[in-house]
């Protein structure tokens, strides 16, 4: 079997609490950067405004949820995030070679 | 480095270690404590790293005399005094130290070492101890620290009474300003036309060169956190000229540079000047930015200037022809009554003088006139852009009245006709999914969220609050600037693939939708549009084309091997100390006993590559599309990385297997298709019994089409059930 790990769990939306949600973005020097952002708001909001206020190119990052991707149109019930949740911005792994 | 310019550097880290070594062998412990403390044991233990004169070349070259900085790729880099502290393990703080080159003391290089040489015998006494120490602390100095040309050493460095004079002092500040005083004189010398040779590179260059690897991907650190950063690179690193030469194409990409030295621990931040902040070392902006913001300003004034020369020519040329005449005729005018005062005295010609007058009135009536005709053009030009625009509004008008009896007959709040308007267009491609999103929109109220965050330092906690701003206008869609309709390969791909793709592109017109979705794997189609054109491969495809092998294997893999596949993300997340553990938890005692061959892509410095663990012969296969010794340096790590994650499941010797290097694979021949070839090794990996590589050469020749095959598979099988809809059999 190839190791392309777990299953998504699709499409559960729980009631929890409040419409926000607090997230941490973490990046690989430990930096941190706390966002405030509406449950049911598509995470690419928080991406962008990330990337805008580091002011780094939005390919260069890769966003990990959970040791997981995080795809950008995905909102954080969707992914069943919680209050306090820490989400890290990594550079992304992408392979060229230049000469 | 050209062939004929010789460069020297002073800076011999064999040699520093190999004289200090016996004396360091017959020190005492307490003494040992003493240098210990002190921070000098530590740089006399570091390990033996290569000159690299071509890549101290190239760093010199790269030192901006103007700017203080050094350009890496797109980017000016900072070289700053904490860097100099993080990299030699001494704090930066302390009074400063004035290196001065004169007066010269008597003590010559050789009598350095000499006197360590002495003072290595089997004894042991308080007083020797001492000397001993001394003499540490002046060889570190004069060789390491501040070696020159010159073979006798200055005063201020020999004139050190002990340890307790050492350590007050601001050292790594010292290095800093020495070496960057010695950068200009190089870069002014390396840059030069003559060829001549360089001469000796005065200070310390592995400082240099640290500095670089450290601020680069070019490389991968051999320890990651050890302290100071001269312990965390491999004694074995050495860059070939030829490779130096490339260094400038591989540092364009701008995720070759890094921002600032990684994995700060708090160690190091305990060695960080007093006061300062550790922050970014990119001077501001990048290079281009500057760049393009001088052009864009020398335009703007260019074009400014043309604007008013047109002015005035246009002006000029209508009055050119009256006012030639009218000069003219002054002239004539001037020089008949020069003749005529000469001839006549001083009796005027009234004539003349009545023809001039003539000319001038003409002159105004026709400005009046073309004023006249100019307001009439003007006001027929208004009242058409008026007409226009009154037009447009009602047209807007309209359609907005339409929009809203839409949005209340489908009782939606009538604020969020941005929104609403925003996920039409992207609800289509979502289908029933993605209702939640759009409930959420109806909430939004056309308000976007912002958070505002103030950084403050490494650990910083940050403070927060919202910023609402109205959203304007409709979001823009990004342009497809990629291949897509024509991508190099469509030819060359059958018919039934070509429209395979077609579809599948069709189906999610949104570059930023996810066209392939499986457990961990996440494909948008605007990445999946880089495969089709020539774009870089990323961890996800990689991780997608194992999914479609394993898919293949289950459907009729008859003449391939089982197989266990890592994700490189394993490696990456387990060397940032991030969660890994659940990238390999699918490799159990079953799967291993199963199994023949573990799959693991490594990421090397902005470069792919593969290793494939042989479990029967015990071996590592190491396929390198772009062969180069740098390349293998990291790789022990990833096994490591792997052996720990798993436990007990893999043999527990199976980072120390040896590496074999699978010769005369196919290469790459420019500097976009290793992730390519990494899948094509991947694939030819697992077919069971020897692979002919000798009828395997033309890969690089076949590129669109291999790109293209690669993502039509993706759609066989990841989007198989839409493909099915529109008649596809599999």
């Amino acid at each position: 079997m190839s190791g392309s790990g777990a299953a998504t769990g699709e499409d559960k939306k729980p009631d929890q609490g409040g419409a926000h949600i607090n997230l941490k973005v973490k990046d690989q020097n430990g930096n941190e950067v706390f966002f405030r952002i509406k449950r049911k708001t598509q995470l690419k909001k928080l991406m962008n405004a990330y990337c805008d206020r580091q002011s780094v190119d939005p390919k260069s990052i890769v966003f990990l949820f959970d040791g997981r991707g995080i795809p950008a149109e995905k909102t954080p019930d969707e992914l069943e995030m919680e209050d306090g949740d820490e989400i890290d911005a990594m550079l992304h792994q992408s392979g060229g070679s230049a000469i | 480095m050209p062939g004929s310019r010789f460069l020297y550097s002073r800076c011999a880290t064999k040699t520093f270690k190999e004289n200090a070594k016996s004396l360091l062998d017959v020190l005492s412990e307490g003494s040992k404590e003493i240098l210990r403390d002190i921070r000098i044991l530590q740089v006399l233990d570091m390990p033996t790293i290569q000159q690299n004169i071509p890549l101290i070349y190239y760093i010199i070259r790269s030192y901006s005399v103007k700017r203080n900085v050094f350009l890496l790729g797109k980017f000016y880099v900072k070289f700053t005094v904490n860097h100099v502290a993080q990299i030699l393990g001494l704090p930066n703080r302390g009074r400063d130290f004035h290196f001065e080159r004169i007066p010269l003391s008597n003590i010559k290089l050789k009598t350095l070492v000499q006197e360590l040489a002495d003072l290595t015998v089997e004894e042991s006494s308080p007083t020797l101890e001492s000397r001993r120490i001394n003499a540490l602390i002046r060889y570190v100095l004069a060789v390491f620290f501040f070696p020159l040309k010159g073979l006798k050493v200055p005063t201020c460095l020999v004139d050190f009474k002990g340890p307790e004079d050492f350590v007050v002092v601001n050292w790594p500040k010292a290095i800093h300003s020495f070496l960057h005083s010695h950068f200009a004189a190089m870069r002014q010398i390396a840059i030069g036309e003559e060829m001549t040779n360089l001469g000796y590179l005065e200070g310390c260059s592995v400082i240099l060169v640290v500095w670089f690897l450290e601020h680069t991907s070019i490389a991968s650190a051999c320890v990651e956190m050890a302290t100071p950063r001269l312990h965390r690179w491999s004694s074995q690193l050495t860059f070939s000229a030829l490779y130096c030469s490339r260094l400038r194409a591989i540092l364009s990409n701008p995720n070759a540079v890094r921002r600032s030295f990684v994995y700060i621990s708090v160690e190091e931040q305990d060695l960080l000047g007093e006061g300062e902040e550790y922050s970014s070392s990119f001077e501001v902006e990048e290079r281009r930015s500057v760049k393009k913001e001088k052009r864009e300003k020398e335009e703007k004034k260019k074009q400014q200037r043309l604007k008013e020369d047109n002015k005035r020519l246009r002006g000029e040329k209508e009055e050119k022809g009256e006012k030639e005449e009218i000069k003219k005729r002054v002239k004539e005018v001037k020089e008949e009554n020069e003749k005529k005062k000469k001839k006549d005295g001083e009796v005027k010609t009234m004539k003349e003088e009545k023809e001039v007058r003539k000319e001038k009135k003409k002159r105004r009536a026709y400005k009046e006139n073309r004023e006249l005709i100019r307001e009439a053009r003007f006001k027929s030009y208004v009242d058409e852009a008026v007409g226009q625009v009154k037009i447009f509004i009602q047209d807007k008008f309209d359609r907005l009245a339409a929009m809203l009896g839409l949005a209340n007959e489908k009782n939606v709040n009538e604020e969020d006709v941005k929104d609403g308007g925003v996920k039409d267009e992207g609800g289509k491609d979502e289908g029933v999914k993605n209702e939640g999103v759009k409930d959420e929109g109806v909430k939004d109220e056309g308000v976007k969220d912002e958070a505002v965050t103030v950084i403050k330092d490494n650990s910083a906690i940050v403070l927060h609050k919202i910023r609402r701003t109205p959203v304007k206008g409709k979001q823009k869609k990004r342009p497809d600037k990629d291949c897509w309709p024509i991508y190099p390969g469509r030819s060359a791909l059958c018919p039934e693939d070509r429209k395979m793709i077609t579809i599948v592109m069709e189906r999610y017109p949104n570059p930023d939708s996810i066209v392939i979705e499986r457990g961990n794997i996440f494909i948008s189609r605007s990445s999946l549009i880089d495969i089709l054109g020539t774009g870089w491969v990323c961890s996800s495809h990689l991780d997608a084309y194992a999914y479609v092998l394993n898919s293949l294997k289950e459907k009729d893999g008859s003449n391939m091997v089982n197989f266990l596949f890592v994700s490189s993300n394993h490696a990456y997340l387990k060397s940032c100390g991030k969660i890994s553990r659940r990238l390999v938890e699918h490799i159990t005692h079953d799967s291993v006993g199963a199994t023949e061959l573990i799959i693991m892509p490594c990421h090397v410095a902005s470069h792919w590559v593969l290793l494939v663990a042989n479990l029967k012969e015990k071996i590592w296969d190491f396929y390198d599309s772009m062969p180069n010794p740098t390349h293998k340096t990291p790789l022990r790590n990833h096994m490591r990385y792997l052996q720990e994650d798993t436990g007990d499941v893999l043999p527990s010797d199976i980072a120390l297997w040896p590496l074999r290097v699978v010769e005369g694979v196919p290469t790459q021949d420019n500097g976009n298709d290793c992730g390519i070839f990494v899948m094509k090794y991947m694939a030819a990996s697992l077919v069971e019994g020897p692979v002919d590589w000798s009828s395997q050469k033309d890969w690089g020749k076949d590129m669109p089409r291999i790109r293209a095959e690669m993502v039509a598979s993706f759609c066989r099988i990841f989007q198989s059930s839409l493909l099915t809809e529109h008649g596809f059999k599999f």
